[in-house]
């Protein structure tokens, strides 16, 4: 795609003679040079893990945040520009609070998504009225995971604003690899155990570095405990199960 | 809408006709009852035929027409945005804030919020009754707390309600209209 590079890859909202938006098909590139995130869906909650690029032993593992919680029952993996996402998730947790405000319920994960996405096309000059926050499409894909009245369920939103809804999903560097993976093991059936085992695998076989409890994050969406982070005795307890 | 003059008089009782007071009045009270009783299979809201309908009110009609256009709109976009409808519960909660954002220059609205749903009849209150007639009324309802209610039985309270405070209370009148919604079991 590099080489037909031409004049219509500079402005964000112009479409090239053959009807592409060069910098959002750009911005989705970025995404693949991101470190690989995961997520699966099973009937008894959503898994995500994330692999953690610690560049130098000097580095603070605990300070790089790739999974955030959106709301108690909503968390969200990312890959990609990681700080774009903050916009992103900022967004999201605002729509989450203020329909919890307005209708004293929890906001449907699908809901949630869409909020993202409606942000994720807010780029280039605004319209009439309309704010415009980003001068360029957000780097960043996420994977949104979530329990509402229709279940646990897993979304993956990217650049493009498009949404799409996943059993199971991997995006960043190694998710060609990944996602062949999950095809292959996920199944129904699957338990909320058997898919913390199956997402550290997957990351494991896409990983440049050996797989320990500092250089992954793995979180849980369940009913009973809502969203949250594993803690590093927890993760090693994962890991031993591999 | 008013605008009253008070002419205020002399010692002597003699007018000067000048106003002195300048006095905006925004609201007026067009009176009406409303009624809602709930049991366990079935959530009946009633109002007399000055007022709207499952969401009942009373008071100003003005504001209650507009604040029903608006709750409508809510719902609509709602069901829009979400792909299902609202639940009372959500409803009861967009009406309280609704109701609060004018905290200022209020509705000057009684609601009743009656309905059903998923998760069965829905009541902040088993029975209530707002509106002119309603000091009347509730007091009829609460002699009336044998808990819960048959049906048949309920009719015939919510009908008895109506022609007793609509023979005592003169903003209370010209006939009555039932909401009635049901489990199916």
């Amino acid at each position: 795609m590099f080489l037909t590079r031409s004049e219509y890859d500079r402005g964000v909202n112009t479409f090239s003679p053959e009807g592409r938006l060069f910098q959002v098909e750009y911005a989705i590139e970025a995404i693949k040079l991101g470190s690989t995130a995961v997520g699966i869906q099973t009937s008894h909650g959503v898994i995500l893990a994330v692999e953690k690029r610690v560049t130098s032993p000097l580095l603070v593992s605990s300070s790089i945040e790739k999974i955030m919680e959106i709301d108690t029952h909503l968390g969200c993996a990312m890959s990609g520009l990681v700080a774009d996402s903050r916009t992103m998730i900022d967004h999201a947790r605002v729509e989450a609070q203020n329909h919890l405000f307005t209708y004293d319920e929890k906001i449907k994960v699908e809901s949630v998504t869409q909020a993202i996405c409606d942000l994720a096309l807010r780029f280039g000059e605004s319209a009439h009225g309309e704010e415009s926050i980003m001068s360029r499409p957000f780097g960043v894909a996420l994977l949104v995971a979530g329990i509402d009245e229709k279940g646990p369920q897993l979304f993956h939103a990217d650049p493009s604003g498009t949404f799409m809804k996943y059993n199971a999903k991997a995006i960043g560097s190694g998710s060609e690899g990944a996602q062949t993976e999950l095809q292959e093991e996920y199944h129904k059936s699957i338990t909320l155990e058997e898919a913390e085992t199956l997402s550290l695998k997957v990351l494991k076989q896409v990983m440049e570095e050996k797989l320990n409890n500092t250089n992954v994050q793995l979180a849980s969406v369940t009913p009973d405990r809502g969203f949250r982070i594993y803690s590093e005795e927890e993760l090693q307890v994962v890991i031993d199960r591999l | 809408m008013l605008i009253q003059f008070s002419a205020p008089t002399d010692t002597y009782g003699q007018n000067f006709g000048k106003p002195t007071s300048l006095h905006f009045n925004p609201y007026d009270d067009n009176g009406g009852t409303a009624l809602a009783l709930s049991g366990e299979d079935y959530a009946i809201i009633a109002s007399d035929t000055r007022q709207s309908s499952v969401l009942a009110m009373c008071g100003f009609s003005a504001d209650a027409s507009a604040l029903t256009k608006r709750i409508t709109q809510r719902m609509e976009w709602y069901k829009h945005a979400h792909e299902k409808e609202m639940s009372t519960e959500a409803l009861s909660q967009l009406l309280s804030i609704t109701l609060y954002s004018k905290r200022f220059f209020p509705y000057y609205t009684h609601c009743l919020l009656g309905g059903l749903d998923e998760n069965g009849s829905f009541h902040a209150e088993p029975c209530c009754a707002v509106g002119s007639g309603s000091p009347l009324m509730q007091s009829f309802l609460d002699n009336q707390n044998k808990q819960p209610i048959p049906l048949e039985k309920a009719i015939n309270i919510v009908k008895d309600s109506f022609t007793g405070v609509a023979e005592r209370d003169i903003y209370t009148g010209d006939g009555e209209r039932k909401k009635m919604k049901k489990l199916d079991i």
